[in-house]
């Protein structure tokens, strides 16, 4: 080790990291190639195949769940740098704008500032209950998202009460917080976690009931077929039909996530940080994730139950179909192409750069060629990326599924964020008075008219 | 007691062409006729200003004050900077505390200094001019002023004069307070009323002067040449005196000589022979040792160097300094150890103590200095004395501190045989220092043994 | 109007949408610097100029300039009768704060001036009448005051530093550098001994030596009891024959070192008679 100990020194931070990763990838090539020859990989994947056909819903499970863990992270990043760019643009301010290319990278920098910081335990704090809180509030979250559906056919599980597995591990997160609260061995952590827990569970009483409505109506509590039952055109959606239905479950939803106008168990200026005060480092980062991950939980779901999923505003092959025409099928076949396929493989990105970087250098005479040639690239990058989206969503039903699916969550994302950068903050007595004396017997009326309606109009 | 000496006809007179053998001033009509006011007015409003700083430039007329610097560059310096309010300052505080070279100009030709600083001021474009005297000299302000009321009676200074054409305000203030004062920068200081310490240049007092204005700082002396320059022209101006140093000096000669006083030397003439022809030799009886020629702040010549010719290159080359005109001659009871002391003694004193190299260089100098002359000095203090005074010069911010070291340096360059028998041997060959042992090498060093025991 | 519940949520998410797509108001530093205007100074400070007088005229521009009236502002008329203010009204005793005080321009009592004895300023006033309070003409403002003073008084700089408008600082460097002028009151008598080439080579180092170690003081300088100041003055060629040495001002001729030793020591003993501490 000594050999290597001088050299490893001399190495920068970012050598650190890129030198052992390139020896990694050099030492899993030559692996994999010596697999290869002898046989062996071939061998293990065919096992592994084998089992897998053998198993299909476990190997389903556990690529859903590992999918799940994996997006969890970029979108509490894509999140947090929305919710900082947005509100600072209502704000008449800039945000962001250093870090990365208008400042996209300012999340990333957070999460691993957030993995840098000290981690430490208080002293008198309960050691197993406080490093385990972060872990089930953030687990709770991560299981929700198992039962949404992104697209046809792209969900973790279709479990027939998949609301109210939803609802039920949703609450699980409560008992995390009581016990970051609790084990926090700090009095003022312990009066936030008790307030965010009565917060949490007043609000789940109008958030469940406000969807029973909406479960008469579908007849089913799975979430997909809650999706299907709203096919078809845009007014096919839940939001027409339970308007105040949806109301309630936007703010009994924001209320959940810890949202302003209900974040007071989070505001620094209420009660320090809450129940969070004694943490740091990464048991803060799974909190401070979690709740931008249960953002993004409460936009999908509410995308999933009142705005109908992954369905397109206009369905096009009915529109189609009532104008008299016919939606062409686009198939196209690589394989037909033969030569032509090598052709447009290896002098494609060349044309197509040369091609872009034309109109580039003559719009703007005082760059080199080679800033023109790059940014030719990257159009050509752009351009073939959007000819391959298009076609992908006009191929293929999933790629539109999750398009659309994910332009309403990311719709309400904004909404919710645009929630924060105007309201001021609800009191904990106006909060729980709201809650008890105002969602609630507007939930249980919206039940009453629902069903009252189904009776008479059938 | 300011005896004007006699000197030989060949020596011409420039600033001094029309004073009388008496002192007593001419009615100004009569000095009119002499030649007093004429060049102002073929100038004034009639010459461009741009022709008369030309004619100064081609005379190569230098600074009488002691740097010796072009005055056509500081004439052109100041015309060209923009300003609202320009200034003529003429400096005629005379610090040096022997010389009289001025106050006799002032006495006895004042309106040659006025007619000066009006042209230089018509050159320039200043509107204002202040005449800096000495406050101990009450008859040259008494008589600079009467030269101005005369001047301004006829018409020739003062509000719209030279019928309403220009306007020049001319007025005389007492300076004094110390011999800083004497530094172009200082008297600006003083006349603002602030503490007299010298400012960096660049920016010039052409550029940035009095109160910020351009002003033009010259020597009396300086000025009251440039009337005969107008008046006789560059060529005749430039056929005085040696190349590079045109025109006379106004000498004065002290010290051991026969005759002591101030004499017109035009510059160029050797040393000794303005020892021999304007001072008469040396007193009876009595051989030159050497010559503290520049002042206080001057060098110290040998007998052997009294062929230099008396400009401001080979002075400087020399290790001395033309400075003021001062040559003060010494006999063989004069010791160089000490007086290079005591010459010290006075810069260090003088210092104004803005820049550190000078305020304890200086002090530093002195102590190394008596410490040769007390006879108890250290080994290194001989080089130490040298690199410590280069490095005072060095550093210099004015003038003071450039020419301070020099009677040091130069006893050191010139006497070094004597600053070897006080440091090695112990004794003091002219008998003047203690404790070292008394050797007189002459009878007049014994008397003068006898009389400071 | 009909009071629509949720109106007011609506109007302020309405703004923060409309904000959403407006101008920002980021100026993206250091890229973009900020324009300002060539007056702007930066700090709340008053400008000074060369000798310490306020350039302020209170013409009050500034404090109805001020968009958020933070500038506080008091004068007094010309005839001194009533003393205007700007600005809000204090919360302390107005007319006994020292800085209200200040403000409005009356004379604030300078404690650190009390401790000096007073002088009579009227002959200091007519001298500062005469030089129009021009804090140009210091030295001769400084050089009246001493001949009619006798010395230096620190009331008197004081007096002319409130009255010129220049700093007391600057006032007493010029003060202390120049050798005429003096802050304590003349000696009884003063020995002048020129320093020149001449006078030096005519012996004037040993004369110099001799009456300092008489006097007990460095040429120039004043003797510790008082009674003999040492004065460096210039023969200007006034003595080619013999150190130029004047005892109060007359010329004495034929002086030695041992001579002028005992000069010395006399004067001193003459001054330091019991009944004088």
């Amino acid at each position: 080790m000594t050999v290597l100990a001088r050299p490893w020194r001399r190495l920068t931070p970012t050598g650190r990291i890129v030198v052992p990763l390139l020896a990694l990838f050099l030492l899993l090539g030559l692996l994999g190639f010596l697999g290869l020859v002898t046989g062996i990989i071939p061998g293990l994947v065919n096992l592994l195949l084998a089992l897998a056909g053998a198993n299909p819903g476990i190997v389903r499970f556990v690529v859903a769940a590992t999918a799940i863990l994996l997006i969890s992270i970029p979108i509490a990043f894509i999140n947090i740098y929305a919710e900082m760019k947005v509100i600072a643009l209502m704000n008449s301010r800039l945000g962001p704008n250093r870090v990365g290319p208008w400042g996209t990278l300012q999340s990333v920098f957070h999460g691993l500032k957030v993995l840098a910081k000290e981690d430490f335990t208080p002293t008198g704090a309960d050691r197993s209950a406080f490093t385990i809180a972060p872990i089930v509030v953030f687990l709770t979250v991560v299981l929700s998202f198992l039962v949404i559906p992104f697209a046809p056919g792209l969900f973790g599980a279709d479990l027939n009460v998949g609301l109210l597995y939803f609802f039920a591990v949703g609450g699980l997160s409560v008992v995390g917080l009581l016990m970051a609260g609790w084990s926090s061995f700090n009095k003022y952590s312990l009066l936030g976690g008790l307030r965010s827990a009565a917060q949490m569970v007043s609000y789940e009483i109008p958030l469940t009931l406000s969807v029973v409505g909406l479960v008469m109506l579908a007849g089913t509590m799975s979430l997909n077929g809650i999706v299907e039952a709203q096919g078809g055109h845009f007014w096919n959606w839940y939001v027409f039909q339970q308007p105040l239905g949806f109301a309630i479950f936007f703010i009994a939803a924001a209320a959940e996530a810890n949202r302003t106008p209900f974040d007071l168990t989070e505001a620094d200026s209420e009660i320090v940080a809450g129940f969070v005060t004694e943490y740091s480092g990464m048991r803060f980062g799974f909190f401070f994730f979690a709740e931008y991950v249960t953002l993004f939980v409460m936009s999908a779901l509410t995308a999933v139950l009142f705005l109908g999923g992954w369905h397109a505003p206009v369905d096009i092959h009915a529109l189609a179909a009532f104008l008299g025409l016919t939606v062409p099928a686009l198939s196209i076949d690589p394989g037909q192409l033969g030569v032509g396929l090598l052709l447009l493989l290896t002098l494609g990105p060349i044309v197509g750069t040369l091609v872009l970087a034309v109109p580039v250098a003559l719009w703007r005479t005082d760059w080199s060629i080679w800033r023109s040639l790059l940014v030719g690239f990257i159009l050509l990058n752009v351009v073939v990326g959007g000819l391959v989206s298009i076609f992908a969503y006009a191929a293929f039903e999933v790629v539109a599924g999750v398009f659309w699916f994910m332009a309403k969550t990311f719709t309400l994302v904004f909404v919710f964020v645009w929630m924060r950068a105007t309201l001021p903050r609800v009191r904990v007595d106006q909060l729980m008075a709201f809650a008890w004396k105002w969602l609630l017997p507007a939930a249980l009326l919206n039940i009453f008219v629902t069903a009252i309606a189904i009776v008479v109009l059938g | 007691m300011a005896t004007l000496l006699k000197t030989p006809r060949s020596w011409p007179k420039v600033t001094l062409g029309r004073v009388t053998a008496n002192g007593e001033l001419l009615p100004f009509a009569k000095a009119e006729k002499a030649g007093a006011w004429a060049a102002w007015r073929q100038v004034a409003d009639r010459e461009a200003p741009d022709t008369v700083i030309r004619q100064i430039g081609q005379a190569g007329l230098r600074g009488r004050g002691g740097a010796g610097f072009r005055a056509a560059e500081k004439w052109r310096r100041c015309q060209a900077t923009e300003a609202s309010q320009k200034y003529v300052v003429a400096n005629g505080y005379e610090a040096d505390p022997g010389t009289f070279t001025d106050r006799l100009l002032m006495e006895r030709d004042p309106h040659a200094v006025i007619e000066g600083i009006a042209i230089a001021a018509y050159a320039v474009g200043a509107t204002k001019a202040i005449v800096a005297v000495n406050a101990g000299y009450a008859k040259a302000i008494e008589r600079l002023r009467g030269s101005i009321a005369q001047a301004t009676e006829a018409g020739l200074i003062g509000i719209d004069a030279m019928d309403g054409a220009l306007t020049l305000d001319v007025e005389v203030r007492p300076v004094q307070g110390a011999f800083l004062l004497g530094e172009e920068t200082v008297l600006l200081r003083a006349l603002e009323g602030k503490r007299g310490m010298p400012e960096q240049r660049p920016p010039y007092p052409a550029e940035r002067g009095l109160f910020g204005k351009p002003t033009l700082v010259h020597n009396v002396e300086t000025l009251a040449t440039v009337p005969w320059i107008v008046a006789n022209g560059h060529a005749a101006f430039a056929r005085i005196g040696a190349a590079g140093s045109p025109g006379t000096k106004l000498v004065q000669l002290a010290g051991a000589v026969a005759r002591s006083g101030v004499a017109e030397v035009p510059l160029g003439t050797p040393l000794g022979e303005i020892v021999e022809r304007a001072g008469g030799g040396m007193r009876d009886g009595v051989k030159m040792k050497l010559a503290i020629v520049g002042g206080p702040l001057g060098g110290l010549l040998p007998a052997e160097k009294m062929d230099l010719s008396l400009d401001f290159d080979s002075l400087r080359e020399a290790g001395a300094t033309l400075g003021s005109g001062s040559i003060v001659v010494a006999d063989e009871s004069t010791c160089v150890v000490d007086l290079g002391r005591l010459l010290e003694r006075f810069a260090s004193d003088e210092a104004c103590g803005k820049t550190i190299p000078c305020r304890i260089g200086l002090k530093r100098l002195v102590e190394i200095a008596d410490r040769f002359a007390a006879g108890h000095h250290r080994p290194q203090d001989r080089e130490l004395l040298v690199e410590l005074a280069n490095d005072v010069i060095a550093s210099g911010l004015c003038n003071h501190e450039r020419l301070a070291p020099d009677p040091l340096l130069s006893g050191l360059r010139y006497f070094a045989a004597e600053y070897d028998a006080h440091l090695d041997e112990g004794r003091c060959p002219a008998g003047v220092c203690h404790p070292v042992t008394v050797a007189p090498s002459s009878p007049a060093a014994a008397k003068k043994a006898r009389v400071t025991a | 109007m009909i009071r629509i519940p949720g109106m007011g949520l609506a109007k302020g998410m309405a703004t923060t949408l409309i904000r959403f797509f407006q101008r920002k108001a980021t100026i993206q530093y250091p890229e973009v610097r900020q324009e300002v205007s060539p007056h702007h100074r930066g700090r709340l400070v008053l400008l000074y100029d060369e000798w310490g007088a306020l350039k302020c005229e209170t013409c009050f521009q500034c404090a109805a300039a001020c968009p958020i009236e933070c500038i506080d502002m008091g004068g007094v008329d010309t005839k001194n009768r009533y003393h205007i203010h700007w600005g809000p009204p204090e919360q302390y005793a107005e007319r006994r704060e020292e800085s209200a005080l200040r403000r409005s321009g009356r004379p604030v009592p300078d404690r650190t001036f009390i401790p000096f004895d007073p002088i009579d300023v009227g002959p200091l006033n007519r001298i500062l009448e005469e030089e129009d309070y021009d804090p140009g003409h210091m030295l001769a403002i400084l050089e009246k005051t001493q001949a009619a003073y006798a010395h230096l008084h620190v009331a008197a700089l004081k007096h002319i530093s409130h009255a010129t408008g220049a700093w007391y600082a600057q006032i007493y460097g010029t003060a202390s550098y120049y050798e005429h002028l003096r802050f304590e009151l003349p000696a009884g008598h003063a020995i002048g001994l020129c320093r020149c080439p001449s006078c030096t080579l005519l012996g004037g180092g040993r004369l110099r030596e001799a009456l300092e170690a008489a006097a007990g003081a460095s040429l120039p300088g004043t003797s510790s009891d008082g009674a003999l100041s040492l004065v460096a003055i210039d023969c200007h060629g006034d003595s080619p024959t013999e150190p130029y040495v004047t005892l109060d001002r007359e010329v004495q001729h034929g002086v030695s070192a041992k001579s002028i030793a005992k000069l010395a020591t006399n004067l001193r003993a003459a001054a330091a008679r019991p009944g004088r501490a």
